[in-house]
């Protein structure tokens, strides 16, 4: 039967090449998008886990309720917390304080999260020196980086003095910091509204001597769910661990909507290509009447005449979208390596971790979901077609001009 | 655009800064100037009707204030002047920082760190020099070039103090009154010019009855005490929430 449906197709080359044509074109749409759709996830998620987030975070229980550098760890309980983390086979972590104030230069003000870290440990989570386009990581107190964005709004260049002001224990603190270096993220938390110093200089500032919070880094490739569970237990109440996805709903929020949408769109596709093979099918079967009741007067049974215009179908839409995964797949690896610029949206993507070049990723789950979907609708397709060839008489058929 | 708020409360900064307690013995070094012009400007109580005019972007605002003040911890403002600002204010008491409005109905705190970004937001930035001129956060030096009257000093900031300009330069006219500042940034650039235009004689000392600070964006503001009264004991009262929600 297989046989028999593919000697059929090559001999209409020309409405073959048609039809594969649309499921071509359908698909290659389908797995380009999913593609560049999760190349957007991809890059969104490793951005905000390398530069900002680490993988995993922990934080005094409550303490996000009501984000005051008071209520943050004490300098005891943070050596616990990192003593613990420290045990995590292949983890990296440093403790970080966060508070929120002014960063002022003589060009004007802007509100800022104060992040003060480790100089030697931070670099084991994030790998902000590498998002360094001036000057260098912090060496030790009385420095500072900031984001290229903040540095344009106020006019800073590397070498010059900012000054800090965040409230402290009982009144306004202020200090003077010099930039030491300018990062350029991708993400405006970091190149906007972040100043990061010395975490020695911020414990000064906010008056405490402990930490807002640990940030782990993870081997790559190593699921943060598990680890994040293992360290829950071993540090027991009192604390919050929590994955990136966990600490950050507004972006996974997204990414979970957005692939809703995109199986919508995959659905939608699959429908407009569906019509196409059906209609040019369809007229396959009118175009074949004499041909079918020839096959009928010499025994063929309606279901398996049926059965041969289905496969007919589906072995179009299956070359189509070998054609498509041929092309798709060397132009998302393409993709992958040169990236696509987003040209003025930039601006909104950073406010999402999104870069301002987009890379395409490679992923094996939606490339067998659009498989399925296009051999269904090539399917299904058919179904009308077939049935109207399964009904054919053969006497009337083979009279038909 | 900057805040009103922003712009008011630079007043306040100011104003807590400029009151007066008379003249110091004579200075001989640069520090020595310094300290003697900021003690120079520093008093009691102060009471005040203040006309500021805020050019912003050529948008000019006139605001009308009532104010009063004690040390450098206590103030109440009242608001006039425009029309739809009449009756707000601020209340400053010790550390905390409270502004009203009668459309709002209630007092609203402030963090006290709003009262730094008042500073910047008004150009009235001369806290930087008179509260914050201290030999602890510059180094000090005369001018090269001095003027035929009074002194002309240079401040440069101290590499971790919370001054934001590379460097000051400060007129004092003869009798040591403050008489113009220039402020300039990390690279040479004037940022602004704040200058005394016209002085109120007192019997005992000279105060500014008018300072322009000229930014370099182009924005102007122009702070003028239309009425003075320094040292006369004000009634603790004055600086309460209770104060501040009278109309």
């Amino acid at each position: 039967m297989v046989r028999m449906a593919w000697r059929n197709l090559w001999r209409h080359k020309a409405r073959t090449v048609l039809m594969m044509g649309i499921v071509l074109f359908g698909s290659l749409i389908v797995l380009l998008m999913w593609g560049i759709t999760a190349g957007v996830f991809d890059s969104m998620i490793r951005t905000h886990v390398d530069l900002d987030y680490g993988a995993i975070k922990v934080f005094p229980a409550g303490y996000r309720d009501d984000p005051a550098p008071g209520r943050g760890f004490s300098g005891e309980a943070l050596d616990e917390v990192l003593a613990v983390a420290a045990r995590i086979g292949g983890a990296t972590s440093a403790p970080r304080l966060v508070a929120h104030g002014l960063l002022r230069s003589a060009y004007g003000a802007t509100g800022v999260e104060l992040r003060g870290v480790d100089p030697e440990q931070e670099p084991a989570v994030t790998r902000l020196e590498e998002a360094l386009v001036d000057g260098r990581f912090l060496a030790g107190a009385g420095e500072a980086l900031l984001g290229v964005r903040a540095a344009r709004a106020l006019d800073v260049k590397v070498g010059e003095r900012v000054v800090v002001l965040v409230q402290g224990a009982t009144s306004t603190e202020s200090r003077g910091v010099v930039v030491v270096g300018l990062l350029a993220t991708g993400l405006a938390s970091l190149d906007k509204r972040a100043v990061i110093i010395s975490l020695a200089d911020a414990r000064t500032l906010v008056g405490v001597d402990g930490a807002t919070e640990v940030a782990l880094a993870l081997p790559r490739g190593t699921r943060a769910n598990p680890v994040a569970v293992e360290l829950d237990a071993a540090l027991g109440p009192g604390h919050e661990v929590l994955t990136f996805a966990e600490g950050n709903p507004l972006v996974t929020g997204m990414i979970e909507g957005n692939t809703g949408e995109m199986v919508i769109t995959m659905v939608l596709l699959a429908l407009l290509a569906g019509f196409g093979v059906a209609n040019t099918v369809l007229f396959s079967v009118i175009e074949r009447t004499r041909e079918f009741g020839v096959m009928t007067a010499l025994g063929m049974g309606s279901r398996r005449l049926a059965l041969l215009v289905v496969m007919e179908s589906v072995l179009v839409s299956a070359l189509g979208f070998a054609a498509a995964s041929v092309g798709g797949y060397f132009l998302i690896q393409y993709l992958a390596r040169t990236g696509i610029p987003v040209g003025h949206l930039a601006g909104i993507g950073s406010e999402l971790g999104i870069p301002p070049r987009i890379y395409a990723s490679v992923e094996g789950w939606y490339w067998a979901a659009s498989l399925v979907v296009v051999l269904a609708t090539g399917a299904v397709a058919a179904w009308y077609p077939a049935r109207r060839a399964a009904k054919l008489e053969p006497v009337e058929a083979i009279r038909e001009i | 655009m900057r805040s009103s708020h922003a712009t008011i409360l630079g007043v306040l900064v100011v104003t807590l800064n400029l009151i007066s307690t008379g003249a110091s013995a004579a200075p001989t070094s640069a520090e020595e100037f310094l300290e003697a012009a900021r003690a120079a400007w520093r008093g009691e109580t102060f009471q005040a009707t203040v006309t500021l005019e805020v050019t912003r972007g050529g948008e000019t605002t006139v605001y009308g204030l009532e104010l009063w003040a004690q040390g450098e911890t206590r103030a109440l403002i009242r608001i006039f002047l425009p029309k739809e600002e009449t009756g707000s204010g601020y209340l400053l008491a010790d550390d905390e920082l409270w502004y009203y409005a009668p459309a709002i109905g209630r007092p609203l705190a402030l963090p006290p760190i709003a009262l730094g970004e008042g500073l910047f937001g008004s150009g009235l930035d001369l806290d930087d020099v008179l509260r914050g001129t201290s030999a602890d956060s510059y180094e000090v030096a005369f001018a090269p070039e001095q003027p035929l009257e009074g002194v002309r000093l240079v401040l440069t900031p101290l590499p971790t103090a919370a001054i934001v300009y590379g460097h000051l330069e400060i007129l004092l006219r003869p009798g040591l009154a403050l008489q113009e500042v220039v402020y300039h940034d990390q690279r040479g650039r004037v940022v602004k010019t704040a200058r005394v235009t016209e002085f109120l004689e007192l019997p005992d000392r000279v105060v500014p009855r008018t300072i322009v600070v000229e930014e370099a964006s182009g924005d102007r503001t122009v702070q003028t005490f239309e009425r003075l009264v320094i040292d006369d004991p004000l009634d603790p009262a004055l600086f309460t929430l209770e104060s501040l929600l009278r109309r």
